[in-house]
C-alpha cells in the first residue's frame, strides 16, 4: 500500500524538522536531578503554598515597577544626552571580574551563530591569544541537498578584533593542521552527510551514496588553496594528518563492516591502501562519519583509533604507520560504574612529545566531577598505567558533569564542568578547573560553558560556549588559565 | 521500582536519541521537542515505580513523550499560529512538496502522526510501535495505512487545485 517514494518523501521531510541535539542528554540530567531532589510534598505544600507565594510576589513586582518607574522619570529629567559608549560591532568584551564559585559567569552578548539555523561553531588551531582559526559549519543534516552543507573558514591575527575569510569549505569541516609557521597547511572533513542507515548488509532498502572526504590544501597561509577527495566509492570513518601532506583516512563502503586505512604523502592527491581494522566485536560502530578527532597520528608510524564516540576501553594502536593494529585493553578505575558507564564519557586520550599521554575517563551520570581518573602511557598508547583518582576539590566539581578535559601538556590540564542550577529552572553553573602540577593542586573559577576548549599555551585558551538557554555557540579567550574571560564577537553566519 | 537517580539515567540515555526524533516528528519545533523530553524524563522519573520489574524502559518512555506531544497541542495556542507559518515557507519544488508534506502530517490526528513518526522517522518495527501505543500489531498496522492513504488525498488533491 505504500511505495518507497512515500517513505522516502516522508523521511525528508521528518529529518528537516530533526536538528541534532548534542546537549540534550545533559540537559535532562539536569531535570532529572532537580526532581530527585524534591522532596514529596502534601497537597498543601504543592498548591496552597505556592499560591499565597506567587500572590505575594506579584504585589511586591508591581510595588517595586512603581517605584522604579517614578526614578526613571526623574532621572531621565535630570540627565543630559550621550551615555557610556557601547562596544562596536566586532569589538571584544570582557569578562567581570573573577567570580566565586559557584556562580554563573555571565558574558557580555556578542555574535554567535544561532544552533536553531544549524550554524555551530568549530574551532581551529590557535597559537597566541591574538592568533585563531575558527569555522562557521552550516550543516542541516543528513537529508541536506548539494551544496547545503559547508564550512566557512577564518583567520584572525589580532584577538578576533578583524576575521579574514580564508576558504569556503565545501562539505563538513573535521579538523585542520598547519605547520609551525603557519604557511603550509590542510584542512579536511567530509564532502556531504550520509543517511543513518546502518552498516550492516540488509539493513538498508537502499544503499546510501558514498561521502568521501575532502583535503583542502595552502602553501601560502591559506591565500590558495587545491582540493582533493579519498577515493571513490568509499566513505569517510575518519581522518587526521601529521602535517599539511602526510595523512590517513579510515574509509568503508556505503554499507558493510569493512574499515580500511589508507594514506596519502601528497595532501591527499593520492592515496594507497595500507591495511584494515578489525575493531573488537562488542564496540558498536556509528553508521556514519563522526566529527571528533578518534584518529590521532603522532609521528609516521605511531597513531591511535577510538573506534566508537567516548568508547576509551576500546581503543586500537598501530606502530606500522596503520599497516597493522593491536587493541588496547584498559582496567576500569575503582570507583567507576564499569566500562559502559566508562564508555559513554571519556575522552580521546592525548599523546604528547615522545610517546607519553594522558587519557581521562569518568563514569557516565550525574556527580561525575568529583571522579575523574587519568591514565597514562609512554608507548604512543600501547600500554596505560592504573588510572590515577584526580584530588580535585569537591567543593568545585560535586554534583556537576564533566563537559570535557584538555591537557596541554604533562603538568597544565583543565576540567570543564556543568555544575548544578543555584534554583529550579535556573541556569547552571559552568565552572573549569585548571592545574599546573600534574593534577596534585587545583584552582577551580567561574566560566562559560565550555563545549570545546583549544589551549594556545598553559595561560591562553580559546574556547566554544555556550550561553544558558540562548541557543548560540559563541567564542571566547582567556589569557590568565580561566580568571578573566573576553567574549569575541564572530563574523556573521554565511547563509547558502 | 526501587530504582536511584543515577541508575535512571543510564537506563534512560539510549532512548534519550528517539525520543527527540520522536518530539521533532510530532510537533516539527526543535526547541519545544527538547523541552518536551525534559518534561517527559521528570514526568517518567515520578511515575518509574509503574514501570515493571524487567520491562524496557525505551517503549514506555517513548509512551510518555507521545503523551507529552499530544498535550503540547491542547494546550498551547502558539502550535496553531506555527501550523499556519508551514504554508509559507518554501518556493521551490521541492522544499514546497516536503513543506505540504510536513503541513499535512500536522494536520493528521494525534494517534496516525504517531505512527508514522515512529515506524517512518524512528524505523521501529509495527510490532515496537504496537508496544509503544499499547494497542494491538492489527491495529496499529490499520492505522498507519490509513494515515498514509489520508496523506495521500489530501496531497492529491492539493495537486489537483495548483
Amino acid at each position: 500500500m505504500t511505495d518507497h517514494r512515500d517513505i522516502r518523501q516522508l523521511r525528508a521531510a521528518l529529518d528537516e524538522v530533526t536538528p541534532a541535539a548534542p546537549h540534550l542528554s545533559h540537559l535532562v540530567r539536569a531535570a532529572l536531578r532537580e526532581a530527585a531532589a524534591e522532596p514529596s510534598r502534601s497537597f498543601r505544600r504543592r498548591f496552597v503554598m505556592p499560591a499565597v507565594g506567587a500572590s505575594a510576589l506579584a504585589v511586591a513586582l508591581i510595588v517595586a515597577l512603581t517605584v522604579s518607574l517614578i526614578i526613571r522619570a526623574n532621572h531621565a529629567a535630570s540627565t543630559v544626552p550621550g551615555g557610556p559608549a557601547q562596544p562596536a560591532s566586532g569589538a571584544r568584551t570582557g569578562s567581570p571580574p573573577p567570580t566565586a564559585v559557584p556562580g554563573q559567569l555571565a558574558l557580555p552578548a556578542v555574535n554567535g551563530y544561532d544552533v536553531g539555523r544549524q550554524d555551530t561553531l568549530s574551532l581551529g588551531r590557535a597559537t597566541s591569544a591574538t592568533d585563531v582559526w575558527i569555522v562557521q559549519k552550516h550543516s542541516p543534516g543528513f537529508f541536506a541537498k548539494p551544496g547545503e552543507t559547508f564550512g566557512i573558514v577564518y583567520h584572525s591575527t589580532d584577538g578576533g578584533a578583524t576575521w579574514t575569510q580564508k576558504l569556503r569549505f565545501e562539505g563538513e569541516y573535521d579538523w585542520m593542521r598547519f605547520s609551525a609557521d603557519g604557511v603550509n597547511g590542510a584542512i579536511w572533513g567530509v564532502t556531504e552527510r550520509v543517511p543513518p542507515c546502518s552498516r550492516l548488509p540488509g539493513d538498508c532498502s537502499t544503499a546510501p551514496p558514498p561521502a568521501p572526504g575532502i583535503v583542502y590544501r595552502t602553501a601560502d597561509g591559506g591565500e590558495h588553496w587545491t582540493s582533493s577527495r579519498t577515493p571513490d566509492g568509499l566513505s569517510l570513518y575518519q581522518m587526521d594528518f601529521l602535517d599539511a601532506d602526510r595523512g590517513w583516512a579510515i574509509l568503508h563502503p556505503p554499507v558493510g563492516t569493512a574499515l580500511d586505512v589508507y594514506a596519502t604523502v601528497d595532501a591527499g592527491r593520492t592515496w594507497q591502501k595500507r591495511g584494515a581494522l578489525a575493531p573488537p566485536a562488542n564496540v558498536v560502530i556509528p553508521a556514519t562519519f563522526g566529527s571528533s578527532r578518534r584518529l590521532q597520528f603522532f609521528d609516521a608510524q605511531h597513531g591511535i583509533f577510538q573506534p566508537a564516540p567516548g568508547a576509551a576501553a576500546a581503543l586500537m594502536t598501530t606502530g606500522d604507520g596503520g599497516r597493522t593494529w593491536q587493541r588496547v585493553d584498559l582496567t576500569t578505575p575503582g570507583g567507576l560504574a564499569g566500562p559502559s558507564g566508562l564508555a559513554r564519557s571519556a575522552n580521546g586520550p592525548t599523546i604528547l612529545s615522545n610517546g607519553t599521554g594522558l587519557l581521562a575517563a569518568w563514569p557516565a551520570g550525574p556527580q561525575t566531577g568529583s571522579n575523574v581518573s587519568v591514565y597514562t602511557t609512554t608507548d604512543y598508547g600501547r600500554t596505560w598505567s592504573t588510572p590515577r583518582h584526580l584530588p580535585v576539590p569537591e567543593s568545585a566539581l560535586t554534583n556537576g558533569f564533566v563537559l570535557g578535559v584538555t591537557f596541554f601538556d604533562t603538568n597544565h590540564w583543565w576540567i570543564a564542568i556543568e555544575g548544578p542550577p543555584a534554583r529550579q529552572n535556573g541556569p547552571t553553573s559552568p565552572r573549569a578547573s585548571f592545574t599546573a602540577d600534574g593534577g596534585r593542586t587545583w584552582k577551580t573559577l567561574a566560566s562559560p560553558r565550555i563545549l570545546d576548549l583549544v589551549l594556545a599555551s598553559p595561560d591562553v585558551g580559546w574556547t566554544e560556549y555556550q550561553q544558558w538557554n540562548s541557543g548560540l555557540t559563541n567564542l571566547a579567550v582567556t589569557r590568565d588559565r580561566g580568571a578573566h574571560w573576553t567574549a569575541i564577537a564572530l563574523p556573521p553566519a554565511v547563509d547558502r | 521500582m526501587a530504582m536511584d537517580v543515577a541508575s535512571f539515567e543510564l537506563a534512560l540515555e539510549e532512548a534519550i536519541g528517539p525520543a527527540h526524533r520522536l518530539a521533532c516528528g510530532m510537533v516539527h519545533d526543535p526547541q519545544a521537542a527538547e523541552d518536551l523530553v525534559q518534561e517527559a524524563a521528570v514526568k517518567a522519573w515520578r511515575k518509574r515505580h509503574q514501570l515493571r520489574p524487567g520491562a524496557p524502559l525505551r517503549p514506555w518512555f517513548l509512551g510518555i513523550v507521545a503523551n507529552e506531544c499530544r498535550a503540547h497541542f491542547r494546550l498551547r495556542w502558539t502550535s496553531v499560529l506555527k501550523r499556519a507559518e508551514l504554508a509559507v515557507e518554501s518556493s521551490s519544488g521541492d522544499l514546497d512538496a516536503l513543506a505540504d508534506l510536513r503541513r499535512e502530517l500536522l494536520r493528521l490526528g494525534a494517534d496516525d502522526r504517531l505512527v508514522i513518526v515512529l515506524h517512518v522517522h524512528l524505523d521501529m518495527s509495527l510490532e515496537d510501535v504496537a508496544a509503544v501505543m499499547g494497542k494491538s500489531l492489527s491495529a496499529v498496522r490499520g492505522r498507519f495505512y490509513r494515515a498514509i492513504r489520508k496523506l495521500r488525498i489530501r496531497l492529491e488533491l492539493q495537486e489537483a487545485v495548483r
